[in-house]
């Protein structure tokens, strides 16, 4: 019986990676501590909030409630990797304009989850925004801005932009 | 959370192998959804986790029989069971009560077995698939058997289950003309776990009740069958009066319980309307089951 | 966050030990809880504030349950004065209104 660390190896932002890690920590633990990123971050830690939402395997999940360990073999996406360092992806240029946050504090998450929406849904309806959204917590309250940025990411997404440069 | 040994053993046997029935402190883990929550507010520090990740396949496949029973197996993601074609065609209603169970990245996790064995009184899908008829096959060092879910959930957290016995599928009888609705009432914000629950499966000859299962959860320490509302629908045909009375029944058997989500008496005055709007939106529900 | 105040947010306690401190039983607002807001400006001179000019932040939220409150004095004739305003305070505010007051469990 071991509770020493393991080494995993998945991609991290469409870069292969090698890391070791310990079993009892979680993704956020592991992506701050090994990798120094920190869109991903722990607020509720009960997966109700949002806040640490990566991508794995395309699918988002709370990183607070995944185990580090089982990322092995899986491709990992953070909110870091939407656009070039000095760039905005069209999610985040969205937000902006549409004024969808107060203290920004859950806008990592949010925009994680819309870009998860939007691969599902390219389209959606406010409703299938409310309903994909619902697991993300903001404290200021700017949800009807958050809806709108959805939408005009959406509607951007299909005139062919990519987002500011 | 405090520091433990995970293996992630390849097959179902291995896996048994490697939980010793006599160690509490020993555990499988399926998505972790719920035991991460356990782990972190301290309430469980296990000394090895038993990872069912990589038992593969079969285990994870959602499929029909000939007879036009549905197989989920216990490790599929809740997700799954919600985008699935086949329990949309087959149990719809299992597939709208995920739209409202938790949020999306707890759906892309947490399994239907964690969601069986948690025994959580407070959870979505085993009031519905109690209601459903539906049984589980489980697995342990002597082999296989068979229970409904109305009997593996046998209260507050606890089930029928030993230790070191896994849940590896899920049954859901084929419904026929059954119809069913689950009713999620929560009283805190829309996403929140229900404060009662409320799923009825029926079945009608012409305009009267010809069989019905009734089961409220959340309220209760598990979720639980209402033998005498299911008894004063039975024969009957639906109206106000009808329901009433089921109404009644089922207040009046409920064992409820006090939380933070409402008192006692609230929520009997919630089963109260909850338990004939069930019986209506099932009776409603056309070509099986909806709401 | 006013909204939340109004609606659900409680602090529980047992001896003055808070047993809902987390997000699971502290119940904040959520994309569906929030709905469709306007907002309007109401033109104000505060003598004491440079040029006149007033704080907009925390100040709009005074309104909310004393309209919500009204609201539902408005609709069923109850007149609620402690918060949270939620559907269960409504009842026992009616029951109690009709004398079948609902039960303490
Ligand atoms: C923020 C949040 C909100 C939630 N809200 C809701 C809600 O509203 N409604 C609802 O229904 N649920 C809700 N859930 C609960 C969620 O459904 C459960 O956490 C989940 O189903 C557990 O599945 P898991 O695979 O993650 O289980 P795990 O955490 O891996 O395991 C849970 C338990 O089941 C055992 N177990 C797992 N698989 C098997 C198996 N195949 N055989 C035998 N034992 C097994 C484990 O040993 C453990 O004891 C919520 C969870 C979170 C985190
Ligand atoms: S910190 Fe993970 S969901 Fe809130
Ligand atoms: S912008 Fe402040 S929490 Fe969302």
């Amino acid at each position: 019986m071991s509770t020493a660390a393991r080494t995993i190896n998945f991609t991290l932002n469409g870069r292969p990676v090698t890391a070791d890690v310990k079993p009892h920590h979680n993704v956020v633990e592991f992506l701050q501590s090994q990798f120094a990123l920190f869109g991903a971050r722990e607020s509720c830690g009960q997966g109700l909030c949002g806040c640490c939402t990566v991508l794995v395997d395309g699918k988002p999940v709370s990183g607070c409630l995944y185990l580090a360990v089982f990322l092995d073999g899986a491709e990992v996406v953070t909110v870091e990797n939407l656009a070039e360092p000095g760039k905005l992806d069209l999610i985040q240029d969205a937000f902006i304009e549409c004024g969808a946050f107060q203290c920004g504090y859950c806008t990592p998450g949010f925009i994680m989850m819309s870009r998860a929406l939007l691969v599902q849904h390219p389209d959606p309806d406010d409703q299938q925004i409310r309903d994909y959204l619902t697991g993300n917590l903001c404290r200021c309250a700017a949800y009807p801005e958050i809806v709108n940025a959805v939408k005009m990411a959406a509607r951007k997404s299909k005139a062919g932009s990519t987002g500011r440069s | 959370m405090t520091p433990f040994d995970l293996v992630e053993p390849a097959s179902l046997e291995e896996a048994i192998a490697l939980i010793d029935p006599d160690d509490p402190d020993v555990r499988a883990i399926a998505g972790g959804t719920a035991l991460m929550l356990m782990m972190k507010a301290g309430v469980f520090s296990p000394k090895r986790l038993v990872s069912l990740r990589r038992i593969g396949d079969s285990f994870s496949k959602i499929s029909t029989t000939t007879a036009g029973d549905l197989v989920v197996g216990a490790m599929t993601p809740l997700s799954a069971i919600e985008n699935s074609p086949e329990v949309l065609r087959h149990a719809p209603v299992i597939a709208r009560t995920m739209t409202r169970l938790s949020n999306v990245r707890v759906r892309n996790v947490a399994t239907v077995g964690g969601a069986l064995a948690h025994a959580d009184p407070h959870m979505d899908l085993p009031p519905v698939l109690i209601a459903l008829g539906a049984s589980v096959t489980i697995v342990g060092p002597s082999g296989e058997r068979g229970m409904a879910v109305e009997q593996l959930l046998t209260g507050y957290y606890e089930t029928a289950l030993a230790k070191n016995e896994l849940i590896t599928r899920v049954h859901i009888p084929a419904l026929g003309a059954t119809r069913a609705a689950y009713f999620k009432v929560t009283t805190g914000s829309a996403d929140d776990w229900p404060a009662l629950g409320v799923a009825v499966a029926l079945d009608m000859v012409g305009s009267s009740v010809k069989s019905a299962r009734i089961v409220v959860s959340a309220a209760t320490t598990k979720a639980t069958r209402m033998f005498a509302a299911e008894k004063a629908l039975i024969g009957k045909s639906a109206n106000d009066a009808t329901l009433k009375t089921v109404a009644d029944a089922a207040v009046g058997e409920a064992e409820i319980l006090a939380d933070v989500r409402g008192s006692a008496s609230y929520k009997r005055e919630l089963l109260r309307v909850y338990a004939a709007r069930a019986v209506r939106a099932a009776i409603e529900a056309r070509g099986g089951a909806h709401q | 966050m006013q909204l939340g105040f109004t609606m659900f947010e409680k602090v529980h306690l047992d001896g003055g030990q808070v047993t809902n401190a987390s997000l699971a039983d502290y119940k904040i607002p959520g994309i569906h809880d929030v709905p469709p807001m306007e907002n309007e400006a109401v033109d104000t001179y505060q003598s004491n504030g440079p040029f006149g000019a007033k704080g907009v932040g925390e100040l709009a939220t005074f309104g909310v349950s004393p309209a919500i409150a009204n609201a539902i004095d408005d609709a069923v004739g109850v007149r609620l004065t402690e918060l949270p305003l939620n559907a269960e305070a409504v009842l026992r505010a009616l029951r109690a209104k009709d004398n079948k007051p609902l039960g303490d469990d």
